[in-house]
């Protein structure tokens, strides 16, 4: 489903990604992870296709499409979610509308009809239930005065309802208690299945005792150093990243 | 040439008017019809050279005449849901057309709604609520009083809450370079209550010249939620002045909305003369292409224990030019005043251009006033939030400038919907820095 091959991106002349390569298939589940700074969030931005990044080498097939070559808007429509690590809060517009908006708008390129307002709000209070947000929520501005847990919940209530076929989460676990992080892992665990793809950035194992990956991938120095399955997570947790990265520079 | 380039057209057709008038109009208002056309013929219209009009181009208005209708043309009455419920009074070319009318018989039967010329001639006491001299567009208001025809006077008596609102449909039919002088006089009596529309659109493509002036006169404790919509076809010209004088613990609202008009100015100018009133003036313009949109905002608070707001939100795309100029003096008797002054605004294209200027002169002690302004652009990162979840960049942009607007308000919640439909179809429009086509 997704090719990453040796991509190098550099932003304001910093370069951040170096010759980077991850394969992901459809039905899989890979979790990154690596230090603070270490690049994670510039890859998912790239992978939604955030502006403002110089790419320097490598590309990226998606579906056996070139992504790099594809507006933000057109990815989304493609299939491609990230839920962002800082979602934006946005004054003045309302949050169902707005998704309402997106939803169509996928609708729309897959030659699917629109659904009306009534119809969409019984699909998004069915979502609802997923996150365990209430409805209150729907009239409210994006993301405005939500408390953190309430952001990412919100993010995960996208996705449940944008319905993506590859599904980025950009560090959703981070400042979440125990019981949001059941929410948000079972809104996750809803949507896996052999036609989706999911990537997990994130920090801490924690997450993975909900949601199981079948990779576990250690970014790093710009690029995968490491890559194994779930038992990688567990070893990182208890070595730390400088155990990674001093085995990397031994090989180097 | 028309009547605002040739002084020998200009005095001929005035003296043809006024002595159609004669016979009608009192002596007193006669004298200020002269005494106006005779100010004008002294100054003109304004030029860039006057510090209040220099950032507008008005020589495009030089051949601007009364036109003629096309009397065969069908006027309509607008189409908006929600105006089905109120009472309409149709002003053609600046002439109320009283076959027009929708709902009238609706009004409380005290409520007068005449022909200002017919109302001065019985009525001695409008002779203190007509005329106010205004800052900065003196001129204009010259032009208007020395040529308008027939006017409109509507009267609010004591104690009386007009359930239904007011629209005043302004509309225009004329042909190329007519110049439209609608007048109204509203006068709200003690403890009386009024919502009232003005609408001003034009149904035709022609390039004419509105110069409207609306006077307006709150009794003691009376109240008037007023909103205007200037929405002309976008070749034309609209200068508009709305005057306010208000009474004892009065309530002034107002709200404002323009996108329409190749050059347009606007000015709203109160005068809180008196104890405890109130008064809440917001506006929102959208300026595309090449448009030039001008605000003025002029409030004077004269006695203690006022309190006033302004929030003005201005949308400039293409080549446009906005302008915000607010002033609020706070006058040495004025003390316990409250008076707040923001200009918000939004440039979306890189040629547009905004100057927004808000002013507070205070002569008062123990005030709490501030102003403030801000010029921003729409944020990368919310559009590329929006552009992830599949919301293409120009929805994106529409969504965002959308959410800016949003805190402009119209005073009547039964209007709300309606308004914001009509918004966001405003805004589809725009082209966020991309180029217009020409009209
Ligand atoms: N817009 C930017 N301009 C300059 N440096 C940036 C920008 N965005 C990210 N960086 C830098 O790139 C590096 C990687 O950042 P990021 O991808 O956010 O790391 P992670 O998500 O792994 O913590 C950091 O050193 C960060 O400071
Ligand atoms: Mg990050």
């Amino acid at each position: 489903m997704l090719e990453i091959k040796n991509l190098s991106v550099s932003v304001d002349n910093k370069q951040i990604l170096n010759g980077l390569n991850l394969s992901v298939k459809a039905g899989e589940v890979h979790a990154i992870m690596g230090p603070n700074g270490s690049g994670k969030s510039t890859l998912a931005h790239i992978l939604a296709g955030k502006p403002g990044y110089e790419i320097i080498g490598g590309e990226i097939i998606y579906q056996g499409k070139n992504l790099l070559a594809m507006e933000p808007e057109l990815r989304a429509c493609e299939g491609i979610f990230l839920a962002f690590q800082y979602p934006v809060e946005i004054s003045g517009v309302n949050n169902l509308y707005f998704l309402k908006e997106a939803y169509n708008a996928i609708r729309r390129h897959r030659a699917e009809k629109a659904l009306d307002a009534m119809d969409f709000l019984k699909l998004a209070k069915e979502k609802m239930k997923l996150v365990e947000l209430n409805e209150s929520f729907f009239n409210r501005n994006v993301n405005e005065g939500f408390s953190g847990g309430e952001k990412k919940r919100n993010e995960i209530f996208q996705m449940a309802i944008l319905d993506p076929t590859l599904a980025i989460l950009d560090e959703t676990d981070s400042g979440l208690d125990i019981d949001a992080l059941k929410t948000v892992a079972s809104g996750v665990n809803h949507l896996r299945n052999e036609k989706k793809a999911i990537i997990l950035v994130t920090h801490y194992q924690r997450l993975l005792d909900y949601i199981k990956p079948d990779f576990v991938h250690v970014l790093a120095q710009g690029k995968i150093i490491k890559s194994g399955d779930a038992t990688l997570a567990l070893r990182l947790e208890e070595e730390g990243y400088s155990w990674a990265l001093e085995k990397e520079n031994a090989r180097a | 040439m028309g009547i605002l380039s040739s002084i020998k057209k200009r005095e001929e057709t005035f003296k043809e008017r006024l002595s159609l008038l004669e016979k009608k109009e009192p002596s007193w208002f006669l004298e200020q019809r002269r005494d106006a056309f005779k100010q004008f013929s002294k100054t003109g219209l304004p030029t860039r050279k006057d510090e209040e009009w220099k950032y507008l181009n008005l020589s495009p208005l030089s051949a601007a005449d009364f036109g003629e209708g096309k009397t065969t043309q069908k006027v309509t009455l607008p189409d908006w849901p929600s105006l089905a419920d109120t009472i309409i009074i149709t002003i053609v070319n600046g002439k109320w057309d009283a076959k027009l009318s929708h709902n009238l018989k609706e009004l409380p039967k005290e409520v007068v709604i005449s022909n200002l010329s017919d109302a001065m001639g019985s009525r001695i006491d409008l002779k203190k609520n007509i005329n106010h001299p205004v800052a900065d567009s003196n001129s204009l208001l010259f032009l208007n009083t020395a040529f308008f025809d027939c006017g409109l006077f509507l009267s609010i008596p004591d104690k009386t809450a007009v359930k239904k609102a007011i629209v005043l449909w302004h509309i225009v039919t004329h042909q190329e370079n007519s110049l439209v002088l609608p007048r109204s006089l509203i006068t709200l009596g003690k403890s009386s209550k009024l919502d009232l529309v003005e609408f001003f659109m034009g149904q035709t493509e022609a390039s004419y010249l509105t110069n409207n002036v609306t006077e307006i006169v709150l009794g003691e404790s009376s109240q008037l939620n007023h909103l205007r919509i200037q929405d002309e076809n976008k070749n034309s010209h609209h200068f508009s002045l709305t005057h306010v004088s208000q009474s004892y613990q009065s309530r002034y609202t107002s709200a404002s909305f323009s996108s329409g008009a190749h050059i347009s100015r606007q000015q709203c100018h109160v005068m809180m003369d008196a104890e405890k009133t109130q008064c809440n003036l917001s506006g929102l313009f959208i300026a595309g292409h090449n448009q030039q949109m001008d605000h003025h905002v002029r409030i004077d608070h004269l006695k203690p224990e006022g309190t006033s707001s302004t929030l003005f939100k201005g949308i400039v795309d293409g080549e446009a030019k906005g302008i915000f100029n607010g002033k609020v003096i706070v006058h040495p008797n004025a003390w316990h005043t409250d008076a707040w002054q923001k200009s918000n605004n939004l440039l979306l294209s890189p040629e547009a251009e905004i100057d927004p200027k808000p002013q507070l002169e205070i002569f008062a002690h123990d005030v709490k006033c501030s102003h403030g302004a801000t010029v921003g652009a729409l944020d990368p990162m919310a559009l590329f939030y929006l552009n992830s979840r599949g919301i293409s960049l120009q929805k994106a942009q529409e969504l965002l400038t959308y959410g800016f607007a949003h805190e402009f308000q119209v005073p009547f919640d039964w209007m709300k919907n309606n308004f914001e439909c009509f918004l966001t179809q405003k805004l589809t429009g725009l082209k966020f820095g991309g180029a217009y086509e020409e009209v």
